[in-house]
């Protein structure tokens, strides 16, 4: 039986962990890289390089290396996110039949899902030759707003992978996890994870053992990317005052100019100034290069992001209306996601909260780690898995004395004392050996203690105060920022960490008897007369969940119905994501309204949606078929992890 | 830890086996005029024994069972823990039905005017109607018109009262 990890499957970098030995650790590869690009390169031979390998190939062989593939998998080819995304894409993205985007590599198209697979496989491979053990089982991390055909394709990736998929965990409750709060006092979480694409907010419950998700709500439109956007206007508006030049419509500057941003960015976490020097950015109306000085204080930059970090405190708002709850009662903020190493982000959500954000596991490590967790309290569970049912060890005679039978004697039967609270106690030793395994789960999180003095929200300014005359050219040379032009960025040359530190090695685990109640993020509705949406499952409701719907035909012999099902909250279907369609068919042909056939809707632990009919008169099973904009079906996923298994 | 008990295993299927004649009270195993706290700390005391993930070393049949339970679990929670939802539910409740069935809400359009965007192309659509109904034919097409150049894409009620205008004129010219 092999082991099982986590994975933190991300836009940019990948990261892996595994719990062992009560001990949460991020998995390096041979040189003690411990994040790794998600970037596949596809190879003349046909064989195919992830990660450093592939990355190295962006520059050589752009055409045929996929990176950002995580903003593809799962879209509607015709989605405006996917659309948007594309024009950055140095690959050609085509699609095929029920708009399932596939991408165009040394002239075969392949599937997000087998892109992912690689990337995964690559993970798997890696985690063996550093464990030493047969890696066969993960949980694989997704954003809290990933709907469901984004999640069920990262689940077929897995598959593909060659993987056991023990989960789809949202991103934000692993963080949560990891970061293994915990004991018998119960506390409310804030999770506020600011990546590179988007923003979510996660407001987690913890009582006990148990993590309740209470509410998640984001916006899928604001992300770091954004604040390069600011600099990039910023530098365009700058260059028009002092050139005359509009870089508008130069491709070539503007790309130059989003790379240097990103660069502005990272520095002005840690310095109040930054300049930056492009030469030849331009040609000025005589046909001269010009070279663009740009100049950028910390408070300016600030000043033009504040518009963005409010926009990410409107949607905790909403989250908190969601929840139910007053933001004076979180009792402990955790920061995820790149962008917050801004300090800006750290102050102000900081004082929105009253609390002192949680920073001290590495931000781009902490989802890993706490998948890792969920991956070990799920399996630990299934190790001894019995063949046969063992003898009972404590032969209680109230469960065969109070048989549930007694509740069944009709809804108005009910008496305080009802046997069901009653029997639910006799089981209550069948958890408590297993509580008492997890003596870490009662200490302070781990962090606490080892917090530097000085820390505080500010704390990255008191350690870097740089004397202010020195200008911090990182200015691009001509050659460095010509080599860097058509390259697709990787990792963001933050300042150096001085968080997380000292617990990059082992984090120790507190919380492996966790169990995790999430939530679905989004409504899901099925499309009504007139473009309208019929919310069938609510946004944020606990997930195992299900609702049925009575469906008809509408017309005289009829033999096929069909269900749209969007995702979102709106009344109207234009607002909302449209998933795609269950297809009832062999109906028996009938006068219109006799046929009855119920149609039950479920979200599983995964967030991923499954359809069910029965016909109301036979109670027989009713043909349905699920039609997924962007997605694989079933039989085309057998056949590639198939044909993954036999390479 | 990892030794089933049988009995646990025999009385989920018990469970199951009622769990569509029993109401979110029975489940939860808390009085009807129980507060939310007390809806909360019976949930989180079953969940901690009853959720999936907490046996996944139980059988297939186990499993499923307990996977149906924790459904049934969890919208018996999200109804008692909201008092509209509880009002409804216990109104239902005295009638017999153990479920808050949801019935089809008012989300889709009342009348066929609420599938306009534009209330000014609303409040046109229904001076349409109205001047249609009394037979004042021409002020109906202006006032459809009008609907039309409010709502900026096309609409599926205008279409079909232009069509019923259409039939009109055709009515009135051959009488």
């Amino acid at each position: 039986m092999g082991l099982a990890v986590g994975i933190d499957l991300g836009t940019t970098n990948s990261c892996l962990a595994v719990v062992q030995g009560n001990k949460a650790t991020v998995i390096s590869d041979h040189i003690g890289r411990r994040i790794h690009p998600s970037v596949v390169s596809f190879l003349p031979d046909g064989t195919s390089v992830a990660s450093y390998e592939a990355r190295e190939r962006q520059i050589t062989d752009p055409r045929n290396t996929v990176s950002s593939f995580k903003r593809l998998i799962g879209r509607d080819f015709n989605g405006p996110e996917a659309m948007a995304s594309l024009a950055d894409l140095p690959y050609e993205v085509g699609f095929g039949p029920d708009h399932v985007p596939l991408i165009r590599v040394r002239d075969q198209e392949v599937s997000l899902p087998e892109i992912s697979a690689l990337m995964l496989r690559h993970l798997k491979e890696l985690c063996s030759e550093s464990l030493g053990a047969e890696v066969d089982k993960a949980v694989i991390t997704v954003p809290a707003n990933f709907n469901d055909v984004q999640r069920s394709s990262t689940k077929i990736a897995g598959r593909i992978a060659g993987f056991e998929v023990l989960r789809i965990l949202n991103e934000p409750t692993a963080a949560a996890l990891a970061y293994g709060f915990g004991g018998e006092r119960s506390e409310k979480i804030a999770i506020y994870d600011f990546g590179g694409g988007t923003f979510d907010i996660t407001i987690v419950e913890l009582a006990g053992d148990i993590f309740k998700v209470l509410a998640t709500a984001g916006d899928t439109a604001l992300g770091g990317d954004d604040f390069d956007t600011v600099i990039v206007e910023e530098m365009r508006a700058d260059f028009i005052d002092k050139h005359g030049v509009d870089l508008a419509g130069n491709t070539v500057a503007m790309q130059r100019l989003r790379l240097v941003a990103e660069r502005v960015k990272c520095q002005l976490s840690c310095l109040e100034h930054v300049e930056a020097t492009l030469p030849e950015i331009a040609e000025n109306r005589a046909g001269r290069a010009i070279d663009f000085h740009f100049k950028m204080s910390k408070s300016r930059f600030e000043g033009l992001c504040r518009p963005l970090v409010d926009r990410s405190l409107d949607v905790c708002v909403e989250a908190f209306k969601l929840a139910g709850i007053d933001r004076s009662s979180v009792d402990n903020l955790v920061l995820v996601g790149g962008s917050t190493r801004i300090p800006l982000i750290r102050n102000l959500v900081g004082r929105e909260f009253g609390v002192r954000p949680r920073v001290e596991i590495n931000p781009d490590e902490v989802v890993a780690i706490g998948a890792a967790i969920q991956a070990f309290s799920l399996t630990r569970y299934q190790m001894s898995r019995p063949s046969a049912p063992p003898e009972p060890y404590a032969a209680d005679k109230r469960c065969s004395s109070a048989p549930p039978v007694v509740w069944s004697d009709g809804p108005k039967g009910r008496e305080s004392s009802g046997p069901l609270p009653a029997v639910l106690d006799v089981f209550s030793d069948a958890s408590s050996d297993a509580k008492s395994c997890e003596g870490a789960g009662g200490e302070p999180p781990a962090g606490g203690s080892r917090r530097r003095p000085s820390d505080d929200f500010g704390w990255l300014d008191l350690g870097l105060s740089e004397p202010p005359e020195e200008p911090h050219v990182k200015a691009p040379r001509t050659s460095v920022i010509k080599r860097r032009k058509d390259v697709v960025h990787g990792a963001p040359s933050w300042p150096p960490m001085q968080q997380g530190d000292a617990f990059s090695v082992d984090i120790k685990v507190g919380a492996t008897n966790a169990l995790l109640l999430d939530v679905t993020p989004r409504a899901l509705g099925i499309g009504t007369a007139g473009g309208f949406c019929d919310t069938i499952i609510e946004r944020n409701a606990a997930i195992p969940v299900e609702q049925s719907r009575l469906f008809t035909t509408s017309y005289d012999g009829q033999t096929e119905v069909v269900v749209n099902i969007y995702q979102g909250e709106s009344r109207r279907v234009s607002d909302n994501t449209r998933l795609g369609q269950v297809l009832l068919s062999s109906i028996r042909a009938a006068p219109r309204g006799e046929i009855k056939i119920r149609v039950t809707f479920e979200i599983d632990t995964d967030g991923i949606l499954g359809v069910f009919a029965r016909n109301e008169e036979t109670g027989e099973a009713q043909s349905t078929r699920i039609v997924l904009s962007g997605g694989l079906d079933e039989i085309t996923v057998r056949a590639l992890v198939e044909k993954y298994a036999s390479e | 830890m990892n030794r089933r008990n049988s009995q646990f295993d025999a009385y989920v299927l018990e469970i199951h086996k009622v769990l569509d004649q029993l109401d979110y009270y029975h489940l939860l195993g808390v009085q009807p005029g129980a507060g939310v706290s007390r809806v909360r700390e019976a949930f989180l005391s079953i969940a901690a024994k009853f959720h999936p993930d907490r046996n996944r070393d139980a059988s297939d049949e186990v499993r499923a069972a307990l996977y149906e339970i924790f459904k049934r679990l969890n919208e018996a929670y999200r109804v008692l823990c909201d008092p509209q939802k509880k009002a409804v539910y216990d109104q239902g409740l005295a009638e017999g039905r153990v479920r808050l069935e949801q019935t089809h809400r008012a989300a889709g359009p009342k009348s066929p005017e609420d599938a306009l965007k534009s209330p000014q192309a609303r409040q046109f659509y229904r001076q349409a109607a109205s001047d249609l109904k009394r037979g004042a034919l021409m002020q109906a097409e202006l006032n459809l018109k009008l609907a039309s150049t409010h709502e900026k894409s096309p609409n599926a009620a205008i279409e079909a009262l232009r069509a019923k205008l259409e039939d009109a004129k055709k009515q009135k010219g051959k009488n």
